[in-house]
């Protein structure tokens, strides 16, 4: 499932996918690949995008039920 | 004694070319050509990837001996059999990580590597080339170790082509996202 609200999120700050990744210490595809939803991201890198961010884990990972 | 002496300058070189492989090493790393970080996906990855060279590993020796079984005859020496086995291995385990970005570290500059396989590639392809039109490939019917400079040069140049072309794509996506 695509993960657009972190797409949305860095998005708003205007950074670009290498920003994040350089952010964070991953690389761009991996970020990429989040936000396709073709990877699920340990908590760790979860926390660590969320920081980058400024938003919270519930905000960006939290799946709603439907 | 032929075999003896042949046997030590094949390990003679084997010799050097772990020597310059590490001497390489630590120029690419001292350069910060390649830096030996990678992420958690990538990591991940290269766990996938290695469980792929390991079973190519297993079915190449079978495929091998099935091979020997259905000619009747040895078709290859002991030696060459695992090395292709081992260049069949580093192929799938390198095109998987490459093709899913898990082959580059992390701040690592691709193009000396490329340059690097590229050139060694064409070198090993040369050698191996003169080697076939010298009728050297062959011993009583068996494939020998001068057919390695060919397998390793057809190698390489495989690995070099694979990397630029997933690195030109990997430059247009990004482009477009």
């Amino acid at each position: 499932m695509k993960n657009l609200r972190l797409k949305a999120a860095r998005a708003a700050l205007d950074w670009s996918q290498q920003r994040l990744a350089d952010e964070v210490g991953v690389s761009r595809q991996t970020i990429n690949a989040i936000e396709k939803g073709e990877y699920n991201p340990t908590i760790r890198l979860c926390v660590a995008i969320c920081r980058a961010l400024n938003k919270t884990l519930d905000e960006l990972f939290w799946e709603e039920e439907v | 004694m032929h075999n003896k002496y042949y046997a030590l300058g094949f390990l003679c070189g084997l010799a050097i070319v772990l020597i310059c492989g590490l001497a390489l090493r630590h120029i690419f790393k001292k350069k910060c050509l390649m830096t030996g970080e990678y992420d958690e996906r990538q990591k991940a990855i290269q766990g996938t990837g290695y469980k792929y060279a390991y079973l190519t590993a297993i079915f190449s020796i079978l495929a091998g001996g099935i091979i020997e079984m259905l000619l009747g005859h040895s078709w290859c020496s002991l030696l060459m059999l695992a090395l292709i086995g081992l260049w069949l291995s580093i192929c799938v385990f390198i095109t998987y990580c490459v093709i899913r970005d898990a082959y580059f570290a992390l701040r690592s500059k691709r193009k000396p590597i490329m340059i690097a396989l590229l050139a060694a590639g064409s070198i090993n392809l040369a050698i191996g080339l003169r080697n076939t039109l010298a009728g050297g490939l062959l011993e009583g019917g068996q494939l020998n170790l001068n057919a390695t400079n060919l397998l390793t040069g057809a190698c390489c140049i495989y690995l070099g082509v694979m990397m630029l072309c997933r690195t030109i794509y990997e430059r247009r996506t990004e482009e477009n996202e």
